[in-house]
């Protein structure tokens, strides 16, 4: 059985408007329901699968965004969301930040938007899972 | 041996219930919900994922101890396989084991998410294991029995109304249901105990809660309404605790310490009345 049935997911805002972030929760409410493909919301990253990033990533926060895609257990998935995540956004060229996601750790989906819609990360997130790559 | 063979077929039963205890929350939170199976996929995931090592060897071996406390329960329980005197009091005492054993795993991971869950386990254990114990005391000495195998009592909440509310109030504290579920509480401290456990040893850990908390509903349904409905009736006593979970806030850690201590006194008054 592979993390196909139920994909686990973890949150980072790595430095953001949070705006994105507040669109992930927004997947998890009655009206967009992921509980249905047997997703959950973990806040611990030991017991994720998939880690949705959001934000572009500051100096300050990339340890940490370190730290935490190495306490994801194999096999796992990152998902890059919106603009800032992506190319850098509204913050590109900021004296303080690290680059984008995929410069700091490998992205496997990337969802654009500022922010995105609900519709599109589910969208991302099932992508991601059909995925045959095994890293 | 062929009887615990029989009891073992009641693991995959808790984890159906447990399905449908998901669906039962999705639909109370107007949400479809997850598919009936999802435990079975997600335990199946959790073995098939990657585990992180860890040299601590308390730290590794409580996910299986935890287990087979739960085993240990469900055999004396719905049928009581291996029954003998005074097996209630071995029953609470498992309770107890396991929810130490969680403290002793959260502890040896070091981390401040299981530091925090410990603690506020240990200050639980202060009010609620004592009124647990005394409850079940007092339904056997009610029913004037001895064991699970010989405990005829049916129907014992007219008998005894004041023991029945005092036991579906431990009941909140041991399925960390939301009025007393500080030491799980999700949103503040991660996953509390299981914060620092990944693959097999969380599947391990989650399985045993299934088993526990399957066992708990019957063990409502055997003490309160009697043997013969205990299995029928637990899906109502778990719509009741749903209700509950669903619609009522969190309190504080010293507010339930300082209730369970009240209800432990409520309890010890008890005994004289049945005396």
């Amino acid at each position: 059985m592979s993390i196909k049935k139920s994909p686990w997911i973890s949150f980072f805002n790595a430095g953001g408007c949070n705006g994105c972030t507040l669109e992930c929760f927004a997947c998890f409410n009655p009206r967009y329901d992921v509980t249905r493909f047997g997703m959950e919301l973990k806040a611990s990253a030991k017991h994720a699968d998939i880690l949705l990033v959001t934000g572009i990533v500051n100096n300050h926060n990339k340890k940490r965004l370190l730290n935490i895609y190495e306490q994801l257990p194999e096999p796992k998935r990152v998902v890059a969301i919106g603009a800032c995540a992506i190319t850098g956004g509204l913050y590109k060229g900021s004296y303080s930040q690290a680059g984008p996601v995929d410069k700091v750790i490998p992205v496997d989906v990337y969802v654009a938007g500022c922010p995105p819609r609900p519709e599109s990360i589910i969208d991302g997130i099932r992508k991601c899972l059909n995925d045959k790559r095994s890293r | 041996m062929i009887e615990i063979l029989f009891v073992l077929l009641l693991v995959p039963l808790a984890l159906v219930f447990e399905g449908v205890r998901r669906r039962i929350v999705a639909r109370m939170h107007n949400r479809v919900g997850p598919p009936l199976m999802q435990p079975f996929y997600d335990i199946a995931k959790l073995i098939s994922k990657k585990e992180f090592q860890n040299r601590n060897e308390i730290f590794n071996l409580v996910p299986y101890l935890a287990l087979i406390c739960s085993l240990l329960i469900i055999l004396i329980i719905p049928f009581s396989i291996i029954g003998f005197d005074y097996d209630f009091l071995v029953v609470g005492y498992i309770f107890i084991l396991q929810d130490t054993f969680y403290i002793f795993g959260a502890i040896a991971s070091r981390s401040p998410f299981g530091m925090f869950a410990s603690v506020r386990e240990l200050l639980l254990m202060l009010g609620y294991e004592i009124t647990f114990l005394i409850v079940l005391a007092l339904f056997f000495y009610g029913a004037g029995a001895t064991s699970f195998q010989n405990y005829n009592a049916e129907f014992a909440f007219t008998q005894l109304p004041l023991v029945s509310i005092l036991l579906l109030f431990t009941g909140f504290v041991i399925l960390r249901i939301t009025p007393y579920d500080v030491m799980a509480a999700e949103a503040e401290i991660s996953a509390g105990f299981f914060s620092e456990y990944s693959g097999t040893s969380l599947a391990m850990l989650e399985l045993a809660e299934f088993i526990k908390n399957f066992v708990i509903y019957i063990l409502l349904g055997f003490l309160i309404v009697g043997k013969t409905y205990a299995l029928l009736l637990s899906p109502l006593f778990m719509l009741f605790y749903m209700i509950m979970l669903t619609s009522s806030p969190r309190y504080s850690t010293v507010v339930t310490v300082k209730t369970f201590l009240f209800l432990a006194a409520l309890a010890f008054v008890d005994i004289f009345f049945l005396v």
